[in-house]
C-alpha cells in the first residue's frame, strides 16, 4: 500500500531550507522514523529538496576566500600527528592498500587515538595545552583560566573546556560509541528548562575534538543521539549529562 | 607520509576533469590536490551563502573553514545516497550559519552589516547576471527560476534560506499563519525543483 507523503513532503521542503522548528521538527522525525530508512519516496523527496536548496546558493555572487585556509586545514592535521586515520567516503570501493600502507594506517589510528586520549587526560589536570579541533580554529589554545567539565554517561569519556566570560567551548572525547548510521551526537545547553541546540559532532574512530564557537555553557548540559540533520529540539536518547554545579 | 600513502599519483584535476564525488573519494585517501580543487570549486559560493546569512565576513570565513575542515577530516560524512557533494557542502555551510545566527539572534545584523554591501539577489535578477564569474549559466538559471516565483513564495524562500529565519520567525515577522508559511514554502520548492531539475547534480 502506498503511504501518504504529503505531510513529510511539506516538512522536508521547510527543513531543506533550514526553517523547520518547534513541534514540526519532532513530527518530521517521527514520520520519517515511522516510514523507515528504506522508504524510497522519503529518500527521493529528501534528496531532491536538499539539491534544490543547495542550488539557491548559486544565486549569490561567489565571494573571495582567504586561500591560506586550505593550508591551515591540512597543516593542522599534520601538526597533531602524521595524519589522523581518514575514513574514506562511502562511494569509495574496497581498500586497495598494500600491507605496508595498511600497517601505516593502523599505526596512524593508534597515534591519533593516543594523542586525543592524552590531550583529554591532560585537559582534566592542567591548563595550557593545545589540541586539535575540528572547528573554526584548527588549533585552539586553552588557558589557565579555562574550566573543564566532565560529562557523565556510558557512551565514552567526554569533556568540555571553556573560559568563563568568553563565548565558545571545546568538546573532546575518547572511546566514544558510534552513534549509529546517519546519527550524530548533539550538545544541548539550557535556557531555563528549554534545551538550546549547541552543536553536533560525530566521533572518528571513537575520538571527538570539536570547537563550538558560539556556545556558552549553562549549569546543566546534555548530549543526545540525534539524526544527522541536527534537529532543533532533542528527540533522541540522552547519552551524556553534565552539571557545572 | 601523506604523499607516500596516496593511492594515486598527483593529478592536475582541471586536466582530467574529475567530478565532485571522485574528488571526495580522493580526499578520503588524503589527496591534498583533490581537496584544494574541491575548495576552489565551492569555497566562494560557500562563503557567499554564509555571509548572506550571518552578515559578518569574519564569521562567514570561519564557517567556510569549519565546513571544509570537516570535509578534510571526515570525507566519509558524505553519503552519495543522500545527494550530491554540492548539496552536502552547502547544507553543511547553511546549517552552521543558521545555527550561529539563531544562537546570537540578539546581536544579529549589527552595525558592521552596513559595511558589507550585500546585494538583494532576488530583487532584480537581471542586474546580477553580468557580474557572475563562476558558472554563469547556472547562476542565471537559478536567478530566473527565483524571478518566476510568485512574490509571496519568493519572499518566504528568501527569508528562510538566505536570511536564516525559521518558519516560526517568518510567521511572526509577516503575520502569516504558520500553515501558510509552510504551504508557500512547499509550493515554491516544488516550482524550483521542477525549474532547476536539469541543473541539479
Amino acid at each position: 500500500m502506498m503511504r501518504d507523503h504529503a505531510r513529510i513532503e511539506e516538512l522536508l521542503a521547510v527543513r531543506s531550507l533550514g526553517g523547520l522548528d518547534g513541534d514540526d521538527a519532532r513530527t518530521l522525525d517521527d514520520e520519517l522514523q515511522e516510514h523507515g530508512p528504506d522508504c524510497a519516496e522519503c529518500r527521493r523527496l529528501e534528496r531532491e529538496f536538499s539539491e534544490t536548496a543547495a542550488m539557491l546558493a548559486a544565486s549569490l555572487e561567489p565571494q573571495p576566500v582567504d586561500d591560506t585556509i586550505v593550508d591551515r586545514i591540512v597543516r593542522s592535521t599534520e601538526q597533531v600527528s602524521a595524519g589522523p586515520e581518514r575514513a574514506t567516503p562511502r562511494a569509495a570501493g574496497p581498500a586497495t592498500e598494500d600491507e605496508l600502507t595498511h600497517r601505516r594506517a593502523s599505526k596512524r589510528r593508534r597515534v591519533w587515538q593516543g594523542l586525543i586520549g592524552v590531550a583529554a587526560s591532560i585537559a582534566l589536570i592542567v591548563a595550557g595545552f593545545e589540541i586539535l579541533t575540528s572547528g573554526s580554529q584548527p588549533i585552539t589554545s586553552t588557558k589557565a583560566s579555562d574550566h573543564i567539565v566532565r560529562f557523565q554517561g556510558d557512551h565514552g569519556d567526554l569533556a568540555l573546556v571553556y573560559d568563563p566570560g568568553e563565548p565558545g567551548a571545546i568538546v573532546i572525547g575518547t572511546g566514544i560509541a558510534d552513534p549509529g548510521p546517519n546519527n550524530v551526537y548533539e550538545l544541548w545547553t539550557f535556557d531555563g528548562k528549554t534545551p538550546v541546540r549547541a552543536g553536533c559532532m560525530a566521533p572518528v574512530d571513537g575520538a571527538m575534538a570539536s570547537t563550538l564557537p558560539g556556545v556558552t555553557p549553562t549549569e546543566t548540559m546534555a548530549v543526545t543521539v540525534e539524526s544527522n540533520v541536527c534537529p532543533d529540539a532533542p528527540a533522541g536518547d540522552v547519552a551524556f549529562t553534565a552539571s557545572l554545579a | 607520509l601523506r604523499s607516500i600513502e596516496r593511492r594515486t599519483p598527483p593529478l592536475d584535476m582541471d586536466d582530467v576533469g574529475l567530478d565532485d564525488q571522485e574528488l571526495v573519494t580522493l580526499v578520503g585517501h588524503g589527496d591534498q590536490t583533490a581537496f584544494r580543487q574541491l575548495f576552489e570549486r565551492y569555497a566562494g559560493t560557500a562563503k557567499a551563502l554564509a555571509l548572506r546569512v550571518v552578515r559578518q565576513p569574519n564569521l562567514a570565513e570561519d564557517i567556510v573553514q569549519e565546513a571544509f575542515t570537516s570535509v578534510w577530516r571526515d570525507p566519509a560524512g558524505y553519503d552519495p545516497e543522500r545527494g550530491s557533494v554540492r548539496a552536502w557542502l552547502m547544507g553543511t555551510v547553511h546549517h552552521r550559519a543558521v545555527d550561529l545566527v539563531r544562537r546570537e539572534e540578539a546581536h544579529r545584523r549589527r552595525a558592521d552589516s552596513a559595511v558589507v554591501e550585500l546585494r538583494e539577489d532576488v530583487g532584480d535578477p537581471a542586474d546580477d547576471v553580468a557580474v557572475e564569474l563562476d558558472r554563469p549559466g547556472e547562476r542565471r538559471a537559478v536567478l530566473e527560476a527565483l524571478a518566476q516565483l510568485p512574490p509571496e513564495q519568493r519572499d518566504v524562500i528568501t527569508m528562510m534560506y538566505l536570511d536564516g529565519l525559521s518558519q516560526s520567525a517568518i510567521a511572526e515577522r509577516t503575520g502569516l499563519p504558520l500553515g501558510t508559511v509552510k504551504s508557500r514554502t512547499l509550493l515554491a520548492m516544488r516550482r524550483l525543483r521542477s525549474a532547476l531539475g536539469d541543473l541539479r547534480a
